[in-house]
Formats: structure tokens, C-alpha cells, sequence
């Protein structure tokens, strides 16, 4: 390429305390292409960018803008410069409205009164939602009342409005659907063609083909290769990402048993987020459930599990009804629910591994109802081996740990409460490769051991992989149901969007 | 029609317990529609109005300054002591002024300085602003005479008193300020999501000190609007008011969570207070039962808008 | 994990003494130690309770008003001719009422603790004044007063009850499920609550104790008084919080212990001890007490200079 680099990386280097985030990274980012930057949880691919960004400062080596040299205090500052970011978290304020969002900061002012052009603000965002054809989304109500894919895509206008030259997408995709997925690369497609360089952070591999030019492969804060898409078979990809032979990805073996564990008998909230949904599963088995952000997967998950309480319907577990439930009973009658959010709801991250380990068996690991410190350490000891959990000392924080070692710590936990139905909502996001395929080993034993899965995702590969039957969900209903024998993406995709019915 | 049912729909809560209280007082009591009445109570509620005002914003932030009753009462306090030195009064005034803004910084210091968590640094400065308004005044009442008093609490044009004038002119300026400035989107901000902040490289510090600063200065009128109704300075005068301005806040609709609301519904709060306060005076009941009464209206007040706002879905 | 942040506070303790026995003869020796424990016994036993609460990452701010409530009640069943042990009884009951009522208004309907008991403290002092009727209750039975200012064998019986109480309560939070859930809500509610953990009863559980010990607190204070009156434990309001607070519990929940709130009070107590013997006017102790307590709190900070500090000074998350 004769063309010159629009942001140059030499030598750079990152230390946080007891990791080298950055090690010696040499990057180029032309202008006009999409470069994908892969790599495991950890690999410092966030890092990379929050020094391009100045979120954060690097400590060796130099970073190279349009040829010059730059270091930049704020994300604020690199945006002025035209280096703008949409961060995996999102960045909106609940209560203040889309076009208040949109220009946060860097209000336009009537005159010098200091008073915002409330107008023009209004005007310009309806313009920007224009171009990203998604002028139907409500200016006036507050952002907390979109959705979670609405509230995406105003993230992404509000990059756009600073009309970047660098633009760093950090898991963009997460909660779109594919349709609007599509619509996002398009744009993605014109902003090349227009010679904005843009940085694509993504956990998800056939993303990389569709819209990526080249690739950066980072592990453990250095750069690993970089090589054009296309180049690399994905298991080559894998191999480079992870660092070693990933030969079986999803694995199942058992056959699952006859009798119903857990039936689901047309329950229904009361926020009518979910209507009238049956389901059941059987012990050594893993149901799935597929549906797009917002059809009330999880919504269901919490109603079965207790947390929320359901307007009508009947739930049995072994053919006994269950009613009044709450979080407690359930989890004494076996049931567990790792949910999608580790941080809020799976883990107390600053209390140690050997408490989390035991926090959901309490009554039925210390039966006296007094506990000792020691027998908890020997308890969490055991199951942090037999996981694999990667600590020198269980008495650590949980914080301490990767994302993925974090996930085996709730498994920990529920294996600990003696489980029997596993409600998994998410198991595998924000997870690397390395610890997924983990993941996926110990549900297939879990279930052959006689256990059941309920598995909820928003990865459709992972859900075929992985499960012997599946339900579709869509918009609060169960729109249909497969057998592993007959899946297909398409036509779980179109029981998703209720395009045509089966 | 529909757009105006919608926003009706949209008051807050204390809204309808002004409108209802006001019709359980105007049938028990005498002459309770009378304008003179009517004007009293508006009289009464300037104070706190004013220090709900500067309150609104630290609620925003999700903190509440439980400092500001003894910075009120400090200040009232303090007005008389220095016009009783012979200060000239516009002069004091600005001292007045200056010492809740330097309250307000003190506070905003240790809050962003110390790292310490609001409702402990509030606590612990309400302890050393009450003792500091005793000593000043030698555990006294001190009294001064002067006709700005009589003026700003008891005249005005159209028989509102000057103090519901200067107290509407803090509302609506606050209003603007949270509507219309830069500085109220960056309040909302920072008590929504203050990454966002962080990620435009605005201050969250800066932010947080110039809230506790304007709840300072809105203390410092308040604290003057009260003393000109009470004309006496008193180390107990402005006793409760932290709790009360919270709760009028709240009961406004602002939410402790997530940078909801705004001061618009905080006079409706501050109005039921007062009626409150003002209408059990006239229905006979003895003062010593009132703290405990206005105490469990004011929580069942804000038990009740918890209530109405989880069942509509968008609650805490 | 815990970090053993009370170890700090042992060593403001140190220091202290070594300080002030430099400045004052006074200060070092047998008598003011004595009286040093005797002064933080009430104290100690109002700090204890709140402990727990604050462990969830709550608090009680109404701690002082209920002691207060409690004692007047005790006082006017006393004075009613009722027997000891039944006005002690009687009147814990009150500690336990005004308990679950914070439980409820913080586990039930969600209100930020600090908002609710807040209000509970305004509405059980003013139902004090009502039990008061604006009047002081003198000359209780003396079997009653020897609990506040008896001693066994030396040992003030005050500092009896209150390590009797701190055994207990350190049993209690260190040492069972119920302290564990404590614990574990404090530093996560949701994922307690995920993980099948009762946050309701547990939340009740540490409120109604912190509740009781209000009330055991308020009775002695009468007892040691021997005078019962609605504002009696004013003085209390910010020191029960600050002993807690420099003990080393964190107010965000899940860190600290019982032990690091003894060392708290302790370390509270003596300052004002200091102030007493250098003869330094009430007033200007409450101020004195108000500073250091923050240069404290501050110091206590500065070990967390690492975290962002917005999720320190804000809300706990729901």
C-alpha cells in the first residue's frame, strides 16, 4: 500500500498494576478501510483503543495522528480531533432526551447567553438520523424509555455527528438485530468509501468477513499478526486468537431421558412482557431459547425462576406443582440461574471466590448454620480445581479474575448449590474463545450427569451447537419450536421476526 | 386534548395531595380560602422553596446535603449578629451570601476532595455548622429590629410578600438553569451516567463542587428569607429543614436515581409541606405532636410516590 | 475480602494515646481508663447494632432517637410502679417495632435507607417528646440505675453488658449464615438475591438487632442518667455513625466487622475524653468532634484513592 497511515502505533506500551496491558504494539490504521481488531477477553484490544482515545495514557512508545504526534487527555479532546469512539458500554444519560444526548457536551449556545439552541439541536439530530435511516425513533422522550438497540444506534449517531476521520466501534453489534445489524454495516460500507478509517472491536467471527478488510490479532498485549480477511481459515483464526488447537468446538453427547423435569404451563406477567408461554425440559438435556433483544427471553427466565411474580400460569417440577415461588425456594429445590449480567447479578465482584462459591448453598454446605472459614476455603477449593479456575489463592476478590474465570465462578456456585436445572442466560458473552469452549465441555457433562440446561442466547451458532431442542420467542410469545434435527438459521431467523410463519 | 391529558398525567404526585389537602383544610377550617390565608402559607413556604431549590440539585447528583437546616440557621444567626455589629445591611447581605457560598465549598471539598460519601460529609458539617451557629450566639435568641424585615416578609405588590417573589425568581432561575444551560445537562449527567462525563473530559468534580456550592448560596437566601419572618436569629430556626426540603423533592418527582426530575415539581412538595405544617397550627393541634405527625405524612408521602412509581413501570 | 481496615484504626488509637499522655498527666492513668470505658459502654452498645445494618450497605440514622424513645418509655413505666425486668421488656419492644419499620420502608418498599431512617428519627424523637409531654422523669429505683452505674468486682456492669453484647454479635456476624448473608448483601444485593439468599428477612434481621441494641443502649443511658428525657441522646445522632464509620465499615457494605467498630468507638471516646479533661466548653466540642471526625473519615479515603470515587459518595446501586 503506497497510501499513508491516518494513525500510527510505534512500540507502544501499557502497565496496569500486575499486567502488561500493552507490550511493545506496532499499529497502522489506514484511511478508508475497516480494520477488525480480534482477540481473546483481556488481550488488550479496549486498551489499544483507550490510548488512541487518551482515556488512558501509554507510558512507552508513540502514537503518530496524520504523521504528528499526539496524546491526547480525554475522549472529549481526541473527538475534537475527529477520533471518536462507541464504547461496549453505553455512554447515554437516562433522563436527558436523544438530541441532548447526542450533543452532551458541546451544546450549541443562542448567541452568548449561554442558553442552548434547543432548535438547532433538534434539527441537526433529526438530520443525522436521517443518514442512518432511523428517523422514527421519538426525539422528545427520554433515552431510558428506548430500547436497548435504539439507545445502540443513538450511540452510534452521536459518533457520527463529530464527522470522524477515525471512527472505534467496540462491539457494536451486540444488541441489534440482524436486520438492523445490516443497516449498521451499510453505513459502515459509505463511511469507507467516504475514507473514514474505522477500527471494528468484535468477539463475533462471522462479522469479520462481512465487512472487515483487515485483521488484527492481538493475545496478552502484543500484536500477534495482522493479515487481510479472507486470508485465514476461521480455525487458523482461532488458533491465532486463543494460541492454541481449538479441534471440537461444541461438543454433545447424551440422550436426554424420557419424563419432563421442569413444564412451563402457559405462564404470563404482569407487564405482559411474556404471554401464555409453554415450555418443558428434561433432565440430561439442553433446551434453547432464540428470539431477538426485547421478545421476553429473559423476562421468562425470571418468571420461572421466581424473581418476578407471574400474573397466571402453573409451573411443576417433576410433575409436582410449584406455587409461590421466590428466588430462595427455587434454589433450594435445585434450580439455579446464571444470569446474562455477571457484575449485577452473578458475582459480589469485591468479596473473595471462596464466598461467591458458596453464597447460593449456604443452608445446605453448612447445615449447623455456623460457618467456618476454613471449611468454605476447602469447599471453594474443590470446585475452583475441578473448574479450572485459574487463581492461585481462592480467597482473592473475584475482581481479580478474567471474564471467563468470573463465569466459572458462578458455575462454581451453582454446582456448590447442587443444581439440577441450570437456567443460563448469555452463558458465553464477553467470554474468549479459550474459556467458551470450557464452558461448553462442562454443560454437556453437566446435563450427561443427569442435570438439565434452559439456555437462552442471542448467538445462534452457539444455540444449534449447542442444544438438543430449541424455542423461538417473539414478542412475548413462543412462536415455535425445533428439534435439533431441523434447524436452520433461516428459518429461526424468520420465526425471530415473525416474517412467515412454519 | 390528548397531548394535555398526557402531561396532566405527568404531575407529580404531591400535585394531588396539595389539591386534596387544600380541600380537607378549606372544609375544617375558617376563612381558609381567605386571600390573606392564602398569602400567609405562600409566605411561609419562600424559605423552603429556596433551600428545596439548591436541594434539588443535590438530589439530582443522588446525594442529599443534610447540612443545609443548620446552614440556615447559622445564617439567620449570623445576618443578625453582624447587623448588630453596625454592619451596613447590604454589605451583610453579601457576607451572608458569601458565607453559604464558602459552606457549600466546604462541603464539595470534602466531598470531592475527601471522597467521602455525601450523607456523611453533610452529617458531620451539620454538627460543626449547629455548633458554630451556638456559639455565635451564646445559646441566645438575638434579636435586631429593622424595617427590611417587615418589608421583605410582609408587603409586596398584589398582597404577595416580597419573599414569594424572591423565592419564585430562585425557582424559576433554577429552572432555566437545569432546562436551558449547559450546566443543567451536565447535572443530569452526572447523577444519570457519569462516565459519559469522564468520556467527554468534563470535570465531575468541578460539577459535583459548583452543586454543593449553589445549595450553599440558596441556603444563605433562604436562611434571610426566614429570619426577615422570624426576626430574631436562633441557633434551632431552620431545625428539620434538610429533612423537609428531601422530602419536598422528592415528593416533586425528582428521583434519587438516575438524574430523574427537576425542579418543577418541587414546589408542589414545598406547598404540601407547608400546608401541612401551617393547617394542623390552625386545626388546634399541639406543637409538641407536629414534629412526629409531619414526620409520618412526609414518609408516607414518599412511601406512597415509590409506590406509583414502580407500579407504572419506570421506578427505581 | 475484608481487608483488616480496622488496624488502621487501632493505630489512631495508639497514637492518640501516646500523644495525649505526653500532653496531659491527667490523661495515663488506671482512673481515666475506667472512665473512658464506662463513657463508651453507651456508645459502644448503640454502634454495635448499627454494625450490621451498615454491613448491608444501609444505615440507621434513627439509632439515637429510638435509644431516646426507649428511655422514656422505661422511665414512665418505671416511675408507673412496674417492675424492672417488665419495663425492660416492655420498652424493648419499642427497638424492635421502630426496627422493622426501617426494615420495611428499606427491604419492602426500596426507599435509600438514608432518606427513610432519617425520617423514622424525626417521627420516633417527636414521639418521644409526646411520651414526654415536654417534661424530665427524676429518681428511678435503684436497682434500675445500678445497671448504668453499678460495677462487679471493678468491672462496670455497663462494659459487661456491652462485651456480653459484642461476643454475641461478633459470634453473629462472623461466624453464621445469617452474617454471611449480611455480608454478602452488602456487597451485592442483586446477585444475593440471585443466588437464592433471603434479602427481606435478613434485611428485617439487622434492622430488628440494630433496633434492640437502640433500645438496650436507651435504657442504660437512663439507667446511668438516672433521668429519662426526649432529647437526652441528641449528642449521640453523628457518633454512633462516625464509631461505625471509623471502625472501618464501609459504608458501601460488605466490608468491616464488629471488632473494627469497637476500636471506632473506643478511639471516639477518648477525644472526647481529651477534650473533657483540658476543659473545653461542650460547644466547642460538638464543633471540634464534627472536624475530626472528617479529617478521620478523610484519612479513611485515601485508601480508596484508587477507585472511582462517584460510586463512593454516591447511592449504593439497587
Amino acid at each position: 500500500m503506497e497510501r499513508k497511515p491516518i494513525l500510527e502505533m510505534k512500540k507502544v506500551s501499557k502497565q496496569f498494576p500486575g499486567v502488561k496491558a500493552l507490550d511493545q504494539v506496532d499499529f497502522c490504521l489506514y484511511p478508508g478501510e475497516i480494520h477488525i481488531l480480534a482477540g481473546e477477553n483481556g488481550a488488550g484490544k479496549s486498551t489499544l483503543s483507550k490510548c488512541m482515545l487518551g482515556i488512558c495514557q501509554h507510558e512507552e512508545g508513540v502514537i503518530l495522528y496524520k504523521g504528528e504526534k499526539v496524546s491526547f487527555h480525554s475522549a472529549g479532546e481526541a473527538a475534537g480531533k475527529g477520533i471518536v469512539a462507541v464504547h461496549q458500554e453505553l455512554s447515554m444519560i437516562p433522563y436527558l432526551n436523544v438530541s441532548q444526548n447526542i450533543f452532551f457536551g458541546r451544546e450549541p449556545t443562542i448567541g452568548h447567553s449561554g442558553l442552548i439552541d434547543q432548535r438547532k439541536m433538534t434539527e441537526d439530530t433529526k438530520l443525522i438520523l436521517q443518514e442512518l435511516n432511523c428517523s422514527d425513533i421519538d426525539l422528545q422522550v427520554p433515552v431510558k424509555k428506548l430500547g436497548i438497540a435504539e439507545q445502540q444506534m443513538i450511540e452510534i449517531a452521536k459518533a457520527l455527528s463529530f464527522q470522524p476521520q477515525i471512527l472505534i466501534l467496540d462491539e457494536p453489534t451486540s444488541s441489534l438485530t440482524s436486520h438492523e445489524i445490516q443497516s449498521l454495516f451499510q453505513k459502515l460500507r459509505q463511511l469507507k468509501a467516504r475514507g473514514v478509517a474505522i477500527l471494528y472491536i468484535s468477539h463475533r467471527m462471522e462479522e469479520y468477513e462481512q465487512i472487515g478488510d483487515r485483521i488484527t490479532v492481538m493475545r496478552d498485549g502484543k500484536r500477534i499478526k495482522t493479515v487481510k480477511t479472507g486470508d485465514l481459515s476461521e480455525k487458523d483464526l482461532i488458533r491465532l486468537i486463543v494460541g492454541r488447537d481449538i479441534h471440537e468446538f461444541y461438543q454433545r453427547t447424551m440422550v436426554p431421558d424420557k419424563k419432563d423435569y421442569l413444564r412451563v404451563i402457559k405462564i404470563s406477567d404482569k407487564k405482559h412482557k411474556v404471554n401464555a408461554c409453554s415450555m418443558n425440559v428434561k433432565r440430561g438435556e439442553i433446551v434453547g431459547i432464540a428470539g431477538l433483544m426485547g421478545a421476553g427471553r429473559t423476562e421468562l427466565a425470571r418468571l420461572i425462576f421466581g424473581i418476578d411474580k407471574p400474573s397466571s400460569g402453573e409451573v411443576y417440577f417433576d410433575d409436582k406443582k410449584v406455587t409461590g415461588r421466590s428466588p430462595e425456594y427455587m434454589v433450594k429445590n435445585g434450580v439455579g440461574f446464571l444470569t446474562e449480567d455477571r457484575k449485577r447479578t452473578g458475582l459480589a465482584i469485591n468479596a473473595s471466590i471462596a464466598w461467591n462459591i458458596v453464597a447460593a448453598g449456604l443452608q445446605s454446605l453448612f447445615p449447623t448454620k455456623i460457618i467456618s472459614e476454613k471449611k468454605n476455603t476447602l469447599i471453594a477449593g474443590k470446585y475452583a480445581d475441578q473448574l479450572n479456575i485459574a487463581t492461585p489463592d481462592v480467597k482473592r476478590s473475584v475482581g481479580e479474575l478474567s471474564g471467563g474465570n468470573q463465569q466459572k465462578v458462578v458455575i462454581a456456585k451453582w454446582l456448590a448449590a447442587n443444581t439440577k436445572l441450570l437456567i443460563f442466560d448469555e452463558p458465553t458473552r464477553g467470554i474468549d474463545v479459550g474459556a467458551k469452549t470450557e464452558i461448553y465441555k462442562w454443560m454437556d457433562q453437566f446435563v450427561s450427569e443427569g442435570g438439565a440446561i434452559l439456555m437462552i442466547s442471542s448467538d445462534l451458532q452457539e444455540l444449534m451447537g449447542m442444544c438438543d431442542r430449541m424455542y423461538v420467542m417473539r414478542q412475548g410469545t413462543i412462536a415455535g419450536s425445533m428439534t435439533k434435527e431441523s434447524y436452520s438459521a433461516a428459518a429461526i431467523g424468520q420465526m425471530m421476526m415473525g416474517e412467515k410463519e412454519i | 386534548m390528548k397531548k394535555w391529558f398526557h402531561q396532566w398525567k405527568q404531575c407529580p404526585p404531591a400535585f394531588y395531595m396539595v389539591v386534596a389537602l387544600s380541600l380537607f383544610f378549606g372544609s375544617q377550617i375558617d376563612h381558609y380560602w381567605s386571600w390573606s390565608n392564602i398569602s400567609n402559607i405562600l409566605s411561609q413556604s419562600a424559605p423552603l422553596l429556596v433551600l428545596a431549590c439548591g436541594q434539588t440539585l443535590v438530589v439530582l447528583l443522588q446525594g442529599t446535603d443534610l447540612s443545609l437546616g443548620a446552614m440556615i440557621s447559622f445564617q439567620c444567626v449570623l445576618w443578625i449578629y453582624l447587623l448588630n455589629q453596625g454592619i451596613p445591611l447590604l454589605v451583610s447581605v453579601l457576607l451572608i451570601v458569601l458565607s453559604g457560598t464558602v459552606m457549600g465549598a466546604l462541603n464539595g471539598f470534602l466531598v470531592t476532595r475527601g471522597k467521602i460519601m455525601i450523607f456523611i460529609v453533610t452529617l458531620a458539617t451539620q454538627n460543626i455548622f449547629k455548633s458554630a451557629a451556638l456559639l455565635l450566639s451564646g445559646n441566645q435568641t438575638l434579636y435586631y429590629r429593622h424595617d427590611i424585615f417587615r418589608i421583605i416578609a410582609k408587603e409586596g405588590p398584589f398582597h404577595i410578600t416580597w419573599s414569594v417573589w424572591i423565592g419564585l425568581l430562585c425557582f424559576f432561575f433554577t429552572m432555566l438553569l437545569l432546562r436551558r444551560t449547559k450546566f443543567g445537562m451536565r447535572i443530569k449527567g452526572l447523577g444519570g451516567n457519569p462516565e459519559a462525563l469522564t468520556f467527554s473530559g468534563i470535570s465531575i468534580a468541578k460539577y459535583t463542587m459548583l452543586v454543593f456550592v449553589y445549595a450553599g448560596i440558596m441556603a444563605a437566601v433562604a436562611g434571610m428569607l426566614l429570619c426577615c419572618r422570624i426576626e430574631s436569629g436562633n441557633s434551632n430556626a431552620g431545625n428539620g429543614m434538610e429533612f423537609t426540603s428531601v422530602a419536598a423533592v422528592l415528593l416533586g418527582g425528582t428521583s434519587l436515581r438516575e438524574g430523574r426530575g427537576g425542579v418543577e415539581g418541587t414546589i408542589f412538595g414545598v406547598l404540601l409541606i407547608q400546608m401541612l405544617k401551617s393547617g394542623l397550627m390552625q386545626l388546634g393541634v399541639s406543637s409538641i405532636y407536629q414534629t412526629a405527625i409531619i414526620g409520618i405524612v412526609v414518609l408516607l408521602a414518599i412511601v406512597m410516590d415509590t409506590l406509583v412509581k414502580e407500579k407504572s413501570g419506570d421506578g427505581a | 475480602m475484608r481487608k483488616k481496615r480496622h488496624l488502621y484504626t487501632l493505630a489512631a488509637l495508639i497514637i492518640l494515646v501516646i500523644i495525649s499522655s505526653a500532653i496531659n498527666q491527667d490523661f495515663f492513668s488506671v482512673s481515666n481508663f475506667v472512665t473512658i470505658l464506662r463513657q463508651s459502654g453507651i456508645l459502644l452498645i448503640l454502634s454495635l447494632g448499627l454494625t450490621g445494618v451498615v454491613l448491608t450497605g444501609n444505615i440507621d440514622l434513627s439509632v439515637g432517637s429510638v435509644a431516646a424513645l426507649t428511655g422514656c418509655v422505661c422511665g414512665k413505666l418505671l416511675v408507673a410502679q412496674m417492675s424492672i425486668g417488665t419495663s425492660i421488656m416492655l420498652s424493648m419492644g419499642v427497638g424492635v417495632f421502630a426496627g422493622l419499620c426501617n426494615g420495611i420502608l428499606v427491604g419492602v418498599l426500596n426507599l435509600p435507607s438514608f432518606v427513610a431512617t432519617y425520617g423514622m428519627n424525626m417521627v420516633v424523637s417527636g414521639l418521644a417528646v409526646i411520651v414526654m409531654n415536654g417534661g424530665v422523669i427524676y429518681g428511678l429505683p435503684e436497682g434500675f440505675t445500678n445497671l448504668g452505674i453499678g460495677s462487679i468486682k471493678g468491672v462496670p456492669v455497663l462494659i459487661i453488658i456491652a462485651g456480653v453484647l459484642f461476643l454475641v454479635l461478633r459470634f453473629l456476624y462472623q461466624y453464621t449464615i445469617f452474617g454471611r448473608r449480611i455480608y454478602m448483601i452488602g456487597y451485592n444485593k442483586q446477585a444475593a438475591r440471585y443466588s437464592g439468599i433471603p434479602c427481606l428477612k435478613t434485611l428485617l434481621g439487622a434492622y430488628i438487632v440494630c433496633g434492640l441494641t437502640g433500645s438496650l443502649g436507651g435504657i442504660l443511658l437512663t439507667a446511668r442518667l438516672n433521668a429519662a428525657d426526649a432529647g437526652m441522646s441528641e449528642t449521640y445522632g453523628l457518633q454512633i455513625v462516625a464509631a461505625v464509620v471509623l471502625g472501618g465499615t464501609s459504608l458501601l457494605g460488605g466490608e468491616g466487622s464488629v471488632t473494627g467498630t469497637v476500636m471506632g468507638t473506643f478511639l471516639l471516646t477518648m477525644i472526647v475524653n481529651i477534650m473533657n479533661i483540658n476543659g473545653i466548653d461542650s460547644n466547642w466540642q460538638n464543633f471540634a468532634l464534627g472536624i475530626i471526625i472528617l479529617i478521620l473519615v478523610w484519612f479513611d479515603g485515601l485508601s480508596f484513592r484508587n477507585s472511582l470515587y462517584l460510586s463512593r459518595i454516591r447511592l449504593p446501586p439497587l
